[in-house]
């Protein structure tokens, strides 16, 4: 079974880190996510999940696509961009994306930031949920 | 001499004046081998004034320089600096310059503006247009106000006019508009290093990569469009395009469509780092997300369609 690479892994921990209900919900589905496929689009990648049956989904299951997290990567000059899909309620799939530059073949150091600045605001990043 | 021949006789004396850049110098808007694009002039107490007074001349001949007409929002920078540049704000003026995303004018790009230049002093800038392929239309956008050839004035009345006395009929007849695309082939054949030693006199063969008419030029964009970014876009299971492809014809086309509206919104929204946007493209809502790089070049990461 394929695993989350360290880059997704990463990505993940800083889409999910929040106080509110829905980030908390999505963060306990990431410890037990697995990995369905991945493909490399030589451009980026995305990787499906699959969530075990009993998982807590969120309430309403909504479908939602958000991304406010941005990388630095070596062999990327102007980085890459993320963009998560919650489907029903559940994670669903993780898109990397770079800006027309090859996805680098292996990635050993990255820095990651939120779109905002240091400071995240939950509610602003809620309330760009782009529904799915 | 051939009229060809003189008036690259006459580049070779203003190739070496380079500018890539729109610049405003004491003699106007610049842009290319020392071609104004707008020419400076005096208000009534003698101060110099500089303004676009004929658009029609500078979209043809930015339309030809690039061989693709120009977005508005092109004109609407450069309007904005003159207005700067006229109340003493020569930075501002040249930043609005810079954010017009013009691209780089290079040496073949600085001598078909240095031709047209020399054309539309005896053709009209639709006489030019036409000659080129390129839709009219992209004259008439700016100025809806200004003079026309009467209607009923044989075939071409109700054409935009530079303001001017009216073009000679004989310079806005079809066989000039030809004699005027074969006099444009021949010069790219010249340039590209064609044997030919003067300007053919029968039209060659239709162009194979005519650019469209309708589509104007908004930013320095790659020739070809990265087959991986298709990939990643439209062969995603998880982005719901359907036929939106098939609307454009190709997935180039529809990147394409993506691209210009992306530009077109990034630009009047005056973003500058990386963004997410929503724009409506054949009728769907599409979620675009992408950066715009320092140097202004806008930049898609991903699309997708999104259930409003």
């Amino acid at each position: 079974m394929e695993q989350l690479t360290n880059l997704e892994k990463a990505v993940l921990e800083k889409l999910l880190n929040g106080k509110a209900e829905i980030f908390q919900i999505l963060f306990k589905q990431y410890l037990s996510l697995q990995v369905v496929n991945r493909e490399f689009t030589g451009v980026g990648f995305w990787t499906n999940f699959s969530i075990p049956a009993g998982t807590v989904k969120l309430s309403g299951s909504p479908s939602f696509w958000f991304g406010d997290v941005h990388a630095k990567i070596d062999g990327l000059e102007h980085g890459a961009g993320f963009e998560l899909l919650v489907k029903d309620g559940s994670l669903c799939m993780l898109e990397g994306y770079s800006y027309d530059e090859p996805w680098p073949e292996t990635i050993r150091t990255f820095d990651l930031y939120y779109e905002s600045g240091s400071q995240r605001n939950e509610e602003e990043v809620i309330k760009s949920f782009t529904p799915a | 001499m051939e009229p060809g021949q003189e008036l690259l006789r006459k580049w070779e004396a203003h190739a070496g004046r380079s500018h890539p850049r729109m610049e405003i110098t004491s003699g106007g808007l610049m842009l290319g081998a020392g071609t104004l694009l707008a020419k400076m002039a005096q208000d009534e107490r003698g101060r110099p004034r500089l303004g676009i007074d004929d658009e029609p001349r500078a979209v043809a001949l930015l339309a030809t320089a690039y061989e693709r007409p120009v977005d508005p929002y092109v004109l609407t920078k450069m309007h904005r600096a003159c207005e700067l540049w006229n109340v003493d704000e020569k930075a501002l003026a040249h930043i609005h310059l810079a954010h017009a995303n013009l691209p780089h004018c290079d040496e073949t790009r600085a001598l078909r503006l240095f031709v047209a230049d020399a054309l539309l002093e005896v053709v009209t800038p639709s006489t030019l247009m036409k000659a080129q392929g390129f839709d009219t239309a992209f004259l008439k956008i700016f100025h809806p106000d200004e003079l026309r050839v009467p209607a009923g004035n044989r075939r071409e009345s109700g054409e935009w006019t530079d303001g001017g006395a009216v073009t000679p009929a004989s310079f806005r007849t079809r066989g000039r508009i030809k004699a005027l695309s074969t006099f444009l082939e021949w010069l790219r054949g010249h340039f590209n290093g064609s044997t030919h030693e003067s300007p053919p006199e029968k039209a060659p063969p239709a162009h194979e990569d005519k650019k469209p008419a309708s589509q104007p030029l908004e930013a320095e964009r790659p020739s070809i469009i990265d087959t991986n970014k298709l990939h990643h876009i439209f062969d995603n299971p998880r982005h719901p395009f359907g036929d939106f492809v098939s609307q454009y014809g190709s997935r180039e086309a529809a990147f394409q469509a993506i691209e210009d509206a992306t530009g077109k919104a990034v630009r009047e929204q005056h973003i500058t780092t990386p963004y997410k946007i929503e724009i409506e493209l054949g009728g769907r809502k599409l979620i675009v997300k992408g950066t715009v790089l320092p140097n202004g070049t806008v930049k898609i990461g991903t699309a997708y369609p999104w259930n409003n």
